[in-house]
């Protein structure tokens, strides 16, 4: 790969991250629905399921939990911390698991969104600010984790398409 | 053993981990203050966001312009009986705001007003499930500051969070971190409603003895320094069991969350009554500075 095509893929990595941020802000206002949903972290893990980079898959999800931090109310480096971590294990399972297989996808996305709302409630009650866990019940954390894997797998699906048609 | 230098993977995420807990202990004796990587971020962020509420209040409006018009010659009609009956209930209120006023000045009382006002347009919500905040599209440039109250016509929002240069986080009152200081519009019992992060406020530590029943209104009291004083809150909307002392009371705010579009920050306060004047500074007076607009309210 060629310099101006890597950089052209940081780029483009750089805009995708902006871009999920975004929309999640725009479809939590417009939609009560996608409250429930965690898009930020399904790119996580997708991101780490594919590339199997550890070190660039700890960056991304650094940036993209900052980027989540500035828009949300909790200090600076709770996302970034949460989903550091979150994207390196992503990265780390794919290098040790088949994770094309859809029970594989299904257990990492439930497990990893539930371990996201507890880091990120630790670190909240740690900072004062309270937790995702304990205000918002633990009960749609388990909601949002099943939201989360539906709308992960159907995501993945689609990649797995593209991936197969080129 | 093998060496740290073959495990790039996990140096880069110690590196990660120790900036994040760095940033966040920064945070711990100065938590809410805007950073300069929170506002910096929010500057990138922000326009992108506005970009996409744009184009989809553009595509809304094309659905509620022509395709969502079905039916409405009949809501029209019924409309417009209500705007003939509030005409009259207006003509009849307004005799009774004169004398009001006229008596507020010959009492000497401070102006009741809320200050100066801008509105903002509500953009985007908490990307996470952590708070319950709202981004709006108003910020530094426009005057706003940390601990602004947001309000709309219904009632209180909430406060301002966090301040870039052209957007602000606004924390709403029913997050579960948010309390507002308030009391019941009958009775002026005072009282702190804390939010619960689901739809409604909470309220404990009340003796029953105060005649609070479901519907009572509650009102801000202005103490907390934040909410101008009067302004709606909530309506009580269930009351527990009796404690040993206290009832748990539970309100339902009188803003539709879900339907927030635009709200008023309140930039500068009315003075309450009794403080001494302000001298403006004429720094503050900026040319090209956003136009601002004072407004007056009934206390309650």
């Amino acid at each position: 790969m060629n310099r101006v095509q890597k950089f052209g893929n940081a780029g483009m990595t750089v805009l995708t991250v902006i871009a999920i941020v975004v929309v999640q802000a725009i479809l939590s206002y417009h939609f009560r629905v996608f409250r429930s949903f965690d898009l930020q972290l399904i790119y996580c893990v997708y991101y780490g399921f594919r590339t199997s980079k550890p070190v660039s898959s700890v960056f991304l999800g650094g940036g993209l939990g900052l980027l989540q931090d500035s828009l949300s109310g909790v200090a600076m480096g709770t996302n970034g911390f949460s989903k550091a971590l979150i994207c390196f294990a992503a990265a780390s399972t794919s290098l040790k698991f088949n994770v094309d297989q859809p029970i594989t996808r299904v257990f990492a996305l439930f497990l990893f969104t539930l371990a996201d709302g507890l880091l990120v409630s630790i670190l909240g009650l740690t900072m004062g600010t309270g937790g995702a866990v304990i205000s918002g019940g633990l009960m749609d954390l388990i909601l949002s984790g099943v939201f989360n894997t539906l709308l992960g797998l159907m995501m993945f699906g689609f990649r797995d398409r593209f991936r197969h048609a080129t | 053993m093998v060496s740290i230098a073959k495990r790039p993977g996990w140096i880069a995420l110690v590196s990660v981990l120790v900036f994040n807990l760095l940033l966040l202990s920064l945070q711990t004796n100065q938590h809410g203050s805007p950073g300069f990587m929170r506002k910096w971020l929010l500057d990138i962020l922000v326009p992108a966001e506005k970009m996409v509420d744009s184009g989809v209040r553009g595509i809304w409006g094309v659905w509620d312009g022509y395709f969502a018009l079905v039916g409405v010659r009949g809501e029209n009609e019924k409309l417009q009986a209500e705007n003939n009956e509030l005409h009259m209930q207006i003509q009849q209120q307004d005799e009774a705001i004169r004398e009001a006023v006229r008596l507020r000045s010959l009492l000497g009382l401070a102006d009741a007003g809320i200050g100066k006002t801008v509105a903002a347009r509500v953009i985007g919500r908490d990307p996470s499930r952590s708070l319950q905040t709202v981004t709006i599209d108003r910020g530094q440039s426009d005057r706003v500051k940390v601990n602004d109250s947001v309000i709309t016509p219904d009632g209180v929002v909430g406060r301002v969070l966090n301040v870039a240069t052209g957007s602000a986080v606004v924390q709403l009152i029913t997050d579960a971190q948010s309390e507002v200081a308030a009391m019941f519009r009958e009775s002026r019992v005072q009282a702190l409603f804390k939010g619960t992060g689901g739809r409604d406020l909470e309220l404990n530590y009340i003796d029953d003895d105060y005649g609070i029943e479901v519907g009572t209104e509650v009102i801000t009291s202005g103490l907390d320094r934040i909410h101008p004083k009067g302004l709606p809150v909530a309506t009580i909307s269930s009351i527990g069991e009796k404690g040993e002392h206290f009832r748990l009371m539970f309100a339902r705010p009188r803003v539709d969350f879900s339907r927030l579009e635009d709200v008023l920050v309140v930039i500068e306060p009315a003075r309450p009554a009794g403080e001494p004047p302000q001298i403006p500074n004429p720094r503050d007076a900026t040319p090209g500075s956003p136009a601002v607009h004072s407004s007056r309210r009934n206390d309650g």
